[in-house]
């Protein structure tokens, strides 16, 4: 039995060109930001996302939601491609996929009362017949996000960062959608306030019933929250599995080194803590026909300059890991 | 404070619109009516500003001079401030080929000459009012277009632009919504400046007898007139000027005063201090 995935992801990729030159403008090389990246997001679940910054986590969101052009590959949503889909199509289905992201100050326009943040997307999608029953609507969703209705007149320069968080969460929640995108959204606040947004987004995933897609660069959080996990790295996925798989048996060198990277809270054991830290640049712009993580790899070797490495179970369970590790 | 100098710019631009209503009744003299025996008088009592090169009463012709200037100087900028915000908002959002082709046209129209689009204009409409609103807003519209553009350029790669769009929200709609109100300070502090500026244009036309025709009397024709005995009465051209310095000033303020009361940051200060 096949369960049909609610999103999948067919092998994206997206390029930016480099351009050169003041007057005649030359392209002289391509930014690979995302490689042929697939997975599947099944109903109900919350699928992680990890990668260190500028690995393309952030580009595949945007590819996800059609806000970017693919170079190529494909994402489908319950069975539809999106990719290719009329303008007006896509924003109806639009209002199924919503996105919190990651800066609350820039993701709130600051000319526009909070109702209004918050109500917009049913302005949007026309789902309130009259005024008061958008004002109920609004009101419903800011006690859901804990906010206090009173305070609907006031503009988002008035909050915290977990406040505007909130008021994020609460737009993305208006028009019920089925599958909601977080892009880092916790990782630009306090460690204190981070703890009540992730309760609050289960909370509300178990509530309605929703589907998560986590991107984040702290394992930590992400560990929390997700039921399976994918790491990227420079662009492509190196590991993916399970949660109690990744945390419990990273496969990948590259996943061991981010776990080994977690701070442990006590001065003393990570004084002592010998594992490698990870050196050098991250090998985006390395142009050799092998693995991505080479240049920083603690176990490379030949092989992995001249062939890369494909996604390839490496047990019984849904683990992938594209290394040559274990191999002949 | 702020909100004060706005005040200070309604009263009298208030004031103006008044005089401007009603010329008639306040002004002493015929404004057209000439004495040869009194030509280029000073202040008296009769005369409270003086007489003009023809002997004409100057305080009338001030005063009636306020309604040509007022709308020159205020339907030329609204005109030009739609078009070029319309075209700069676009060129901005859409990018690409359609920024190309608005940015192109928008140069091209920048390189007219004012008084050559007015002769043009003169010579098609006939000479008068309308023509120079026209010629003004033919020229003028380049400036908003250029601001609004840029502006928006900057603007539009805030993440709530996207978000909108992620939301569904269709162009018109983030045009509009998202972006307009962002980029609505500079298109207000231009369209201040602006309306000083197209009272100076109008001068200079009028001066070339393209512009109102005499005997209409309008602030820049005055001034213009008058620089020529500014040693003999001083007043027949620095009543007119301090006119217009008046004008821009109270416009400047309330460009300012709107600015900020349509930035919630600034004017929700403002509020707060003044709760204290």
């Amino acid at each position: 039995m096949t369960m049909q995935p609610l999103l999948q992801v067919k092998a994206i990729s997206k390029e930016f060109p480099v351009y050169q030159g003041q007057v005649f403008k030359k392209k002289t090389y391509v930014t690979q930001a995302v490689k042929s990246v697939s997975f599947d997001i099944f109903k109900g679940e919350t699928f992680g996302l990890v990668g260190e910054s500028g690995c393309g986590k952030t580009t595949v969101c945007r590819a996800i939601l059609q806000l970017t052009p693919l170079t190529s590959g494909a994402v489908f949503y319950k069975g539809n491609c999106l990719s290719g889909m009329a303008k007006k199509e896509l924003r109806k289905v639009r209002r199924h996929m919503q996105i919190v992201y990651q800066d609350p100050f820039a993701s709130l326009n600051p000319r526009t009362k909070v109702r209004d943040i918050i109500g917009e997307p049913l302005v949007i999608h026309k789902l309130t017949q009259n005024r008061s029953e958008y004002k109920d609507r609004v009101e419903a969703m800011m006690t859901m996000v804990s906010l206090n209705p009173a305070i609907s007149g006031r503009y988002p320069h008035e909050f915290s960062g977990g406040q505007r968080q909130r008021i994020s969460i609460a737009r993305a929640l208006t028009v019920n959608p089925d599958f909601l995108v977080l892009d880092e959204p916790v990782s630009s606040l306090d460690v204190s306030i981070q703890a009540q947004i992730i309760n609050l987004l289960e909370e509300i995933r178990e509530k309605f019933s929703l589907t998560y897609l986590f991107i984040a660069h702290d394992l930590a959080v992400v560990h929390h929250i997700s039921k399976r996990v994918a790491v990227m790295y420079a662009g492509e996925i190196v590991e993916i599995a399970d949660r109690q798989n990744l945390y419990g048996n990273p496969s990948h060198p590259y996943t061991k080194a981010l776990l080994a990277a977690l701070p442990i809270p006590d001065p003393q054991a990570s004084y002592k803590d010998e594992n490698a830290m990870l050196q050098g640049g991250n090998g985006v712009m390395e142009h050799h026909a092998g693995c991505k993580f080479y240049v920083r790899c603690p176990a490379r070797r030949h092989l992995c300059q001249v062939k890369k490495p494909v996604l390839k179970k490496v047990n019984q369970h849904d683990h992938m890991m594209a290394c040559h590790l274990g191999e002949s | 404070m702020k909100n004060r100098t706005l005040y200070l710019g309604l009263i009298i631009i208030a004031a103006l619109l008044v005089v401007m209503a009603a010329a008639p009744q306040i002004a002493p003299h015929d404004p057209e009516a000439q004495d040869l025996y009194h030509v280029l008088e000073g202040p008296s009592e009769k005369h409270l500003l003086g007489t003009d090169d023809v002997g004409r009463d100057l305080l009338s012709r001030v005063i009636t001079g306020t309604r040509p200037t007022l709308l020159i100087g205020v339907l030329s900028t609204l005109f030009s401030g739609i078009i070029g915000v319309g075209l700069g908002l676009v060129a901005g959002y859409k990018g690409g080929a359609i920024d190309m082709a608005v940015m192109r046209v928008t140069d091209a129209f920048m390189s007219l000459p004012v008084l050559v689009v007015t002769l043009a204009l003169v010579a098609i409409f006939g000479s008068g009012m309308q023509s120079v609103i026209i010629a003004i807003t033919l020229v003028n519209w380049t400036g908003f277009a250029r601001i609004v553009r840029g502006e928006v350029l900057h603007t539009r790669e805030f993440v709530y632009v996207e978000a909108a769009r992620a939301m569904g929200a269709s162009g018109l709609r983030i045009i509009f919504y998202h972006l307009l109100p962002n980029v609505m300070g500079p298109i207000i502090v231009t369209a201040s400046i602006a309306i000083g500026g197209n009272i100076m244009i109008e001068s200079a036309v009028s001066f070339l007898g393209l512009g109102a025709q005499p005997p209409l009397s309008t602030w820049g024709n005055e001034l213009r007139i008058g620089y020529a005995y500014l040693e003999v009465v001083p007043l027949f051209s620095i009543a007119p000027g301090l006119l217009i310095t008046l004008t821009v000033l109270a416009f400047n303020f309330i460009g300012d005063g709107l600015r900020d009361a349509f930035d919630p940051r600034i004017s929700q200060t403002f509020n707060k201090s003044k709760e204290k």
